[in-house]
């Protein structure tokens, strides 16, 4: 009877740890305005948000806080700031036009710099002399110790 | 030998086609983002410049009257308005948005023009509402009782093409769809029936900023 509890106890704490992630991934986590100062633009003054202070950033922080206030995630307020201002609004630049510059040009600098490194390095392995076994200058045994040798053997054998 | 020979040259033209990537797209940044002052080099000449284009939708259809709305009701039945659907109607476009100040100091004379000059001359005045909150536009045209046609342009991207630098801009436009006006700054009453006046006749008038209260030469 104990290991049928012990199994009930352990499926019903499985049960509800899976309805709990299940729930948490339905509500994402609640919107702040300091979390999405820095992810958004303030149009006019061509600046993130967080670092604005113009009279329009005002406005936008109003309105992100409104949209909070609703109850709105924050891909939902990034949404609404995008049909108000258009894509411009986001912070991370657009893959088009010269808003691409910033997805190409790390690549390609990197690209610049490694490139001739990779060249260079394998130029030097291939122009690296190959060491040849060292021939030894004088015969490892010499003709004595051979006399030697054949008359110890002869002894023994 | 070869084999190294086509290797280096690989290297080197990956390196110079990466700089040259590099010098291309800096060139061109530094196209796209100087403004530009053609629209008021060619009016300073004396010459008329094609409008750039545009389609928006529109945020309040206001009160064209009756020969207006007879040319406007096409444009307006989709909810969004272009250029080329205004061909035929000189037009007066004026870009504004609700926190700019300026553009509060002018809206009672593009009401006042809008109703004593152009109007009644079937010169249509247009405003286009720019990098602005929907709900503080509204509550702007409510507030200055403006009942000319607004549009909105939610990014901003014809105050790029009509390389606007600022808040609020007006523009002349003949009934062949030329810039043949530009005003810079908040207008006043006269820079407003000048630029009507342009409007109407098609003959270009010099670009006038808002220090100049004076007429469009």
């Amino acid at each position: 009877v104990s290991h049928r509890v012990l199994a009930a106890s352990l499926a019903a704490i499985l049960l509800a740890l899976g309805a709990a992630e299940h729930t948490g991934a339905a509500t994402p986590p609640r919107a702040s305005l300091p979390d999405l100062e820095d992810e958004v633009m303030c149009p006019v003054c061509g600046e993130p948000l967080s670092v604005a202070d113009s009279p329009q950033a005002t406005r936008e922080r109003r309105f992100i806080r409104r949209l909070i206030t609703r109850g709105y995630d924050k891909q939902q307020i990034k949404a609404a700031l995008v049909r108000e201002f258009g894509p411009a609004v986001l912070a991370e630049p657009e893959p088009t036009g010269f808003d691409a510059a910033a997805y190409l040009v790390p690549p390609a600098a990197a690209l610049l710099v490694l490139l001739p490194l990779a060249i260079l390095v394998v130029r030097r392995g291939r122009r690296a002399p190959t060491h040849p076994e060292p021939t030894p200058a004088t015969p490892v045994v010499t003709d004595a110790e051979n006399r030697r040798l054949d008359e110890d053997l002869r002894r023994s054998g | 030998v070869p084999r190294r020979r086509s290797a280096r040259f690989a290297g080197y033209g990956t390196a110079i086609g990466t700089s040259l990537l590099l010098a291309g797209l800096l060139g061109y940044g530094l196209l796209v983002q100087t403004p530009s002052d053609s629209i008021d080099d060619s009016l300073r000449r004396g010459n008329a410049v094609p409008a750039p284009g545009f389609d928006v939708p529109v945020l309040a259809a206001g009160r064209p009257g009756a020969a207006l709305e007879q040319k406007l009701r096409p444009a307006l039945r989709d909810g969004r308005v272009s250029l080329r659907e205004l061909a035929g109607t000189p037009l007066l476009l004026n870009l504004w948005a609700s926190w700019c100040q300026p553009c509060r100091a002018e809206a009672d004379h593009l009401e006042q023009v809008w109703t004593e000059s152009a109007r009644p001359h079937d010169v249509l005045l247009i405003g286009l509402n720019t990098q602005d909150l929907t709900g503080d536009a509204i509550q702007f045209l409510h507030r200055y009782r403006i009942d000319y046609p607004t549009l909105r342009d939610k990014g901003d991207d014809v105050s790029r093409h009509f390389h606007v630098t600022g808040l609020p801009e007006t523009f002349a436009i003949d009934r062949h769809g030329r810039i043949v006006a530009h005003i810079i700054g908040s207008a006043s009453l006269e820079q407003l029936r000048n630029a009507v006046r342009a409007a109407d006749n098609g003959r270009p008038a010099a670009a006038a900023a808002c220090g100049d209260q004076g007429s469009l030469r």
